[in-house]
């Protein structure tokens, strides 16, 4: 997956197409899985909120997900 | 509205996932159709519960007075939300009032028919539990934050859980699309319109909301509402 890609994607959405992403935010020590804004906030506001450069998550979260496919996003809001 | 649009709405309704076609079909067959306008209420409090109520579309709040007069802002409902349940299964009278902030379409069962349903059906009633269940915990941790956490805690806690039911991304943060007032929160959160206002005006102040009286609340620094929430 490319850092590219991972603009402007929010974090509930990385975190449901590629679960393997929810170990980067843990062992950032980012309390992103689970939070009721993971669906609200982008990669680089998540990053900047924790003090991070956006350019070191995307590159986690590059490399963790190297040579994944995504997972089926759009979960349909609300109901 | 026609039997297959009715099955479009109720199909994805949480009381009835699980359920097949003609299922379905059976569901939608039995249901009556109740709009409510804007302002109106479909109950009242003490009122006879006699139906069951799913929200088709539109939103309602749902307040409650306590014996000594002052009001409880309990939740807001949406779209899919199941609506006058608990009353009817504990055959007591209703013990909250909707209004319709905005038009509503209702759909609602007989107490017998959607007994009836149920014992066709099993998963509605499972689903039912799951559901009241939810309210259940939500109630729980609204009851412990107001025994135990201080004001500023419970009113980010509010309105998270707001963000949570219908929250929606605009450019400056995080939208609540609908007006709340600063009395209603203040009904939500177990405090005072005072302590509300002085509250939402220092976090104004902070940069971690935004948006005047009459319009719609904007949270700008989602990630410093969270913490105020989560704070020891």
């Amino acid at each position: 997956m490319s850092s590219a890609r991972l603009d402007g994607m929010m974090v509930a959405e990385v975190m449901e197409r590629w679960p393997v992403s929810v170990g980067v935010f843990n062992r950032r020590r980012m309390a992103c899985p689970g939070c009721v804004m993971a669906p609200f906030m982008t990669i680089a506001e998540a990053a900047t909120s924790y003090g991070l450069s956006p350019e070191e998550l995307k590159a986690d979260l590059v490399e963790a997900t190297e040579g994944l496919t995504a997972g089926p996003g759009g979960k349909e809001p609300g109901w | 509205m026609d039997t297959a649009a009715r099955i479009g709405l109720i199909e994805r309704v949480p009381l009835f996932q699980g359920l097949g076609m003609p299922d379905l079909d059976a569901v939608a067959r039995a249901a009556r159709e109740r709009p409510v306008r804007k302002g109106d209420r479909p109950f009242r409090q003490g009122e006879d519960a006699t139906d069951h109520f799913v929200v088709a579309w539109g939103r309602i709040r749902l307040d409650q007075t306590t014996p000594d007069g002052q009001n409880v802002l309990l939740r807001f409902m949406g779209a899919g939300d199941l609506l006058g349940s608990v009353a009817v299964f504990r055959g007591m009278p209703f013990p909250a009032t909707p209004t319709a902030i905005e038009d509503c379409m209702l759909l609602a069962w007989s107490a017998g028919g959607f007994a009836e349903l149920m014992q066709r059906f099993p998963a509605i009633a499972t689903n039912a539990i799951r559901i009241v269940g939810g309210r259940i915990e939500d109630l729980q941790a609204r009851l412990q934050e107001a025994a135990t956490q201080r004001v500023e805690r419970r009113l980010a806690a509010t309105l998270l859980r707001m963000v949570k039911q219908a929250g929606r991304r605009v450019e400056g943060g995080v939208e609540i699309p609908f007006a709340v007032s600063r009395q209603e929160l203040a009904e939500m959160t177990a405090t005072t319109l005072f302590t509300v206002s002085r509250t939402l005006a220092a976090w104004e102040q902070e940069g971690i909301v935004s948006g005047k009286r009459s319009s719609h609340l904007v949270i700008a620094k989602p990630h410093r509402l969270v913490q105020i929430a989560e704070q020891a």
